[in-house]
């Protein structure tokens, strides 16, 4: 089966949402299961609207596609679909090194990462490429590293369509056996160990209307 | 200075009113206690009593913080931030006033916060235009941050992190000065922020903390080179830095870049001579901190820890607490153990406890790691400091030539205000009265030479002169003697305290310690000269530095053991002589006497000796002076036997062996019976005292624990002292011989062979060396050093042997 990378605008199913992590990062979270990369794109907001990744090198504006299927990633350009070994530099998008990790074997959710001197767009250090969870925590199998924190914290997505339109809801937990928290869109959250290091987060959407629909509980 | 001064010169603040750093060694304590306190306020937080959400101060139903019951799981939540609406106190979870999205800066965003460190809080902010920046908000020390910034404001160089702008706002948050030329530090209403280029690479604590066995050799290359071009830059432009550690050193895409160096001044003599505030991290702290005079050696000496932390991936001086670490870096000398040639010589002589014998500069260091580029050419330092790059990117501070330090005027002119200058530092301090005559006499010498061109003036005054002396010498003789009377006594009571307090700068200790480096090496390849497998002076050198750092505690409790030790031995002693004096003859209290006072004496003047030895076993020290200070402990010892002998009515004109005509004796020591007088046994005692080097014997580092030999020179010289001021024999000499013993016998002792068990048993790899200072590559005693078995001075301190 060949993909072909489409060019479209983000459709009511698109999930982008930017997590800021004090002491950590930025990060770009994608639920999407196609994940378009390309060359960021600044004097025109309408094709930078077109990916969902995007990299500050010398790459096409529309590179590829990752596509996640199961626990597998695919790189998808004009050619043919190709599987992403985790770790390895993804071929065909010039001097830019990307790389996707797979830091914990619990979950299909994975890391993009950019090794120097190119950066994402958007002012990021990472892209998790997130399926239903991913966790935060001070060791390196954890998709966001924070050292601060003694122990990890775990992540949830969960979604539900309403009147056609799919509505996200975040949840985050202490652990794995804690009790899930809502991780709200557009508030600031503190988490952590209270023994310890505790951290701020917050997450936003990258469309400022489309957070509009995001459920508040 | 004493050590325990000079751990306080870290705390002492000298200059009221300045703003301190948080490097003084009080506050330093004061924060690890906050900490402390702050770690109790979380705990309580666990418990469910504390602050756990925090709104802005326009809620409408809190004016605060306030407290509500955290969830069991430890999740808290804070409500969105409004825009504009910013708390100016801070945070109480992770210390970050602004949450992301606020703009207490015109034009910048702040995304979400970096840090903290000493002087405030970093954030991540983007400017309208979409410029990554790092904001740092001056919350502390805000005179020395802004002073250090501005100073730096227009450095430029590839491994520096740079700075754009110093901005100020007012209390509300939401309007914006830029600052130029001069920086008003007292405009308390403003809240000062620099915008830095924001760095999105990790720091080297973060890759250590990832590597805790150290780098690979390309990588501490790729990362030393770096850190030591923005170093180098910063002293060719008149800076230092002051906080050389990894956390302030960062990988920018590739760019190793140094930052932080707001703590930079300007060197100078006069901030030398006036700067008293403790800078830096404990663990990079350079010795000389302390005494608040120094230049950019401690950059140097922060360098020699980062390099040896980039290899080994720990710091060559840890401790459990700060105080520890202070005094390891006072005192102890670095394990290079781990560390391959040519590091091992780098680090050593950058680790230097005197700042004269460390690199010059920057670019030394690195010639001496044959970090060199051929070409010279600075655009090398960019290509170089990428990732994979595996070539050395220390080329910035090479000129076109490729020697290091391209202006040689410039630098020479740095190193003379780089300086420590040590008559700024007073090793010994002269007697105030006799400086004044000197001084007198000096002033005098030179009024008279001017009086040269008047010989016959000179000659008249000279001649009035011998004529007032010689009437008016009725009077002044006897007062002479007065004040000769009050002032020798005066004087060794002097001397006795300044050694009491006096202990050696790090420079002094340093020197005294691998004074005859040559001798060392000399001797370090002759094989009867070794302990084990090190030279004798080495395995001194190294032990004397544990008993440097040892506490006063432990050298107190040492010293009642040696006294106890003593008292028993002289009881044991004591009872010997007894037995073997008095098995005949009639066994009274007149007979017992003498016995009972030798054996006070030899107790008291053990007592004295071995308290003298505990407060010089720290150095070895100079000969005269101890003799001056033991010439006054024997006086007073000879004082003290006059008073026993008439308490105990035990007459002195008897026992005086040597044929003695008493009309020989000076009549004002001795009376007619040819009994000494108190005098006597003073003059006696001091002499007694003062030619013999008592330290040695009390010495832990002697070679033995009782030397007979020693025994038979204080029995001679107690003889040759009787020749001169005759005493009652034999008990002078029973004195003199059982003081010996007895201070031997109680005194603390290290054992060469057993030290060196101890410290093989402490290293189970057992292959390297550890303590030995190297002083320069291919040195006899750096290449011994690659041989010989390991001393671990911190089992001499901790009382380990």
């Amino acid at each position: 089966m060949t993909f072909l990378p489409l060019p479209s605008q983000p459709n009511s199913d698109d999930g982008r949402w930017v997590l800021w992590v004090d002491g950590c990062g930025g990060f770009l979270i994608v639920v999407n299961r196609d994940v378009r990369i390309g060359r960021e794109v600044t004097a025109r907001k309408d094709e930078s609207g077109r990916l969902d990744v995007s990299l500050v090198a010398d790459v096409p504006r529309l590179a590829g596609m990752i596509v996640r299927d199961q626990a597998d990633y695919y790189w998808q350009d004009s050619g043919d679909r190709k599987w992403i070994e985790p770790g390895k530099r993804i071929a065909g998008l010039g001097s830019a090194k990307l790389r996707l990790h797979k830091p914990s074997a619990l979950c299909n959710s994975a890391v993009l990462t950019l090794d120097p001197p190119h950066r994402f767009g958007g002012h990021i250090d990472a892209v998790i490429l997130a399926d239903q969870t991913w966790l935060i925590g001070p060791s390196d199998d954890c998709h966001i590293r924070c050292r601060s924190l003694s122990s990890p914290l775990v992540v949830s997505c969960g979604s539900e369509e309403q009147a056609e339109e799919k509505t996200y809801q975040w949840s985050i937990k202490q652990g794995f056996g804690g009790t899930p928290k809502q991780l709200p869109v557009g508030r600031h959250l503190t988490v952590g160990d209270s023994a310890s290091t505790q951290v701020t987060m917050l997450l936003e959407s990258i469309d400022p209307i489309h957070s509009s629909k995001y459920k508040q509980v | 200075m004493p050590l325990k001064s000079r751990l306080a010169a870290f705390s002492k603040d000298k200059a009221p009113g300045k703003r301190q750093l948080w490097g003084p060694f009080s506050m330093l304590v004061d924060k690890l206690n906050n900490s402390k306190l702050n770690h109790s306020k979380r705990d309580q937080r666990a418990a469910g009593h504390s602050p756990a959400l925090r709104l802005g101060p326009d809620d409408p139903e809190q004016d605060g913080d306030f407290q509500t019951n955290l969830p069991d799981d430890q999740l808290s939540e804070t409500q969105a931030f409004p825009d504009q609406a910013f708390s100016t106190s801070g945070s109480n979870v992770n210390h970050f006033t602004f949450p992301s999205g606020s703009k207490p800066l015109p034009r910048y965003t702040i995304r979400r916060g970096i840090g903290t460190g000493g002087f405030g809080e970093v954030y991540f902010a983007v400017s309208d235009a979409g410029k990554e920046v790092a904001l740092k908000r001056i919350q502390r020390n805000l005179d020395v941050e802004l002073r250090g910034m501005s100073h730096c404001l227009n450095l430029k160089h590839p491994h520096l992190v740079s700075l754009h702008d110093i901005c100020q706002t007012d209390v509300d948050g939401n309007r914006g000065a830029k600052v130029k030329a001069s920086v008003d530090t007292k405009l308390n209403a403003t809240q000062w922020w620099v915008v830095m280029e924001y760095i999105a690479g990790p720091n080297l604590r973060e890759v250590l903390d990832d590597s805790p066995s150290g780098l690979p050799e390309t990588e501490v290359r790729r990362w030393f080179s770096g850190i030591a071009a923005g170093i180098a830059h910063l002293h060719d432009s008149g800076l230092v830095h002051r906080d050389v550690k990894p956390g302030n050193v960062f990988d920018d895409l590739g760019i190793v870049k140094v930052g932080d160096y707001g703590l930079s001044k300007f060197i100078s003599s006069s901030h030398r001579g006036g700067h008293t505030e403790s800078v830096g991290t404990f663990h990079y702290m350079a010795p000389e901190i302390g005494r608040g005079q120094y230049g950019r050696e401690i950059d140097i000496y922060a360098l020699g820890i980062v390099l040896h932390e980039l290899l080994t991936g720990r710091v060559p001086f840890d401790g459990e607490s700060c105080h520890e670490i202070i005094v390891k870096h006072l005192t102890a000398v670095p394990d290079l153990s781990g560390v391959a040639s040519p590091y091992r010589e780098t680090i050593a002589r950058c680790l230097e406890k005197d700042p004269q014998r460390r690199f010059a500069n920057v670019g030394q260091l690195m010639q001496s790691l044959n970090f060199n580029d051929p070409l010279g050419d600075e655009s090398r330092s960019y290509a170089g400091g990428q990732s994979e790059a595996s070539e050395p990117v220390f080329v910035a501070k090479l000129s076109q030539s490729g020697q290091a330090i391209a202006r040689e005027h410039d630098d020479a002119e740095i190193v003379d205000a780089t300086l420590v200058s040590e008559s700024a530092v007073p090793v010994t301090t002269e007697e105030p009265l006799a400086r004044a005559i000197r001084n007198s006499i000096d002033d005098l010498g030179s009024w008279w030479r001017t009086l040269d061109r008047s010989p016959g003036a000179k000659a008249l005054l000279f001649t009035a002169a011998v004529l007032i002396l010689i009437v008016n010498t009725q009077w002044l003789l006897p007062l002479l003697l007065l004040v000769g009377f009050l002032y020798v006594p005066y004087y060794v009571i002097r001397q006795m305290v300044l050694h009491v307090r006096q202990q050696p700068s790090y420079a002094q200790a340093q020197r005294i310690a691998g004074a005859q480096p040559a001798i060392q090496s000399d001797s370090a390849i002759q094989p009867s000269a070794q302990v084990g497998k090190f030279n004798r002076k080495q395995w001194q050198h190294n032990v004397r530095s544990g008993l440097r750092a040892k506490h006063s505690v432990h050298r107190l409790a040492e010293l009642n053991t040696s006294w106890v030790a003593a008292s028993f031995l002289v009881l044991v002693l004591g009872l010997i002589a007894g037995v073997v004096g008095l098995r005949s003859g009639p066994l009274d209290a007149l007979a017992i006497a003498p016995y009972a006072l030798v054996a006070t004496i030899v107790l008291l003047a053990s007592f004295n000796l071995l308290g003298m030895g505990k407060l010089w076993e720290r150095e070895e020290g100079e000969g005269t002076m101890r003799r001056l200070v033991l010439a006054g402990v024997g006086a007073g010892v000879g004082a003290i036997t006059f008073a026993t002998s008439d308490l105990l009515m035990v007459p002195l004109s008897q026992g005086m062996i040597r044929d003695v005509d008493v009309s020989t004796l000076p009549q004002t020591l001795y009376d007619s019976a040819g009994a000494p007088s108190m005098t006597a046994l003073m003059a006696h005692f001091a002499l007694l005292f003062a030619s013999l080097r008592w330290w040695k014997t009390v010495d832990p580092l002697r070679q033995t624990r009782l030397s007979l030999w020693s025994v038979a020179v204080a029995v001679v010289a107690e003889w040759a002292v009787h020749q001169l001021l005759p005493i009652p024999q034999p008990a002078g000499m029973m004195i003199a011989g059982g003081t010996a013993i007895v201070v031997q016998m109680s005194a603390s002792w290290i054992s060469p062979s057993k030290t060196r068990q101890i410290a093989v048993g402490s290293n189970p790899a057992g292959e390297v060396p550890t303590g030995i200072p190297v002083n320069s590559p291919g040195t006899p005693s750096a290449k011994l050093s690659t041989k010989v078995q390991a001393i671990d001075p911190q089992s001499i301190q901790r009382g380990a042997v």
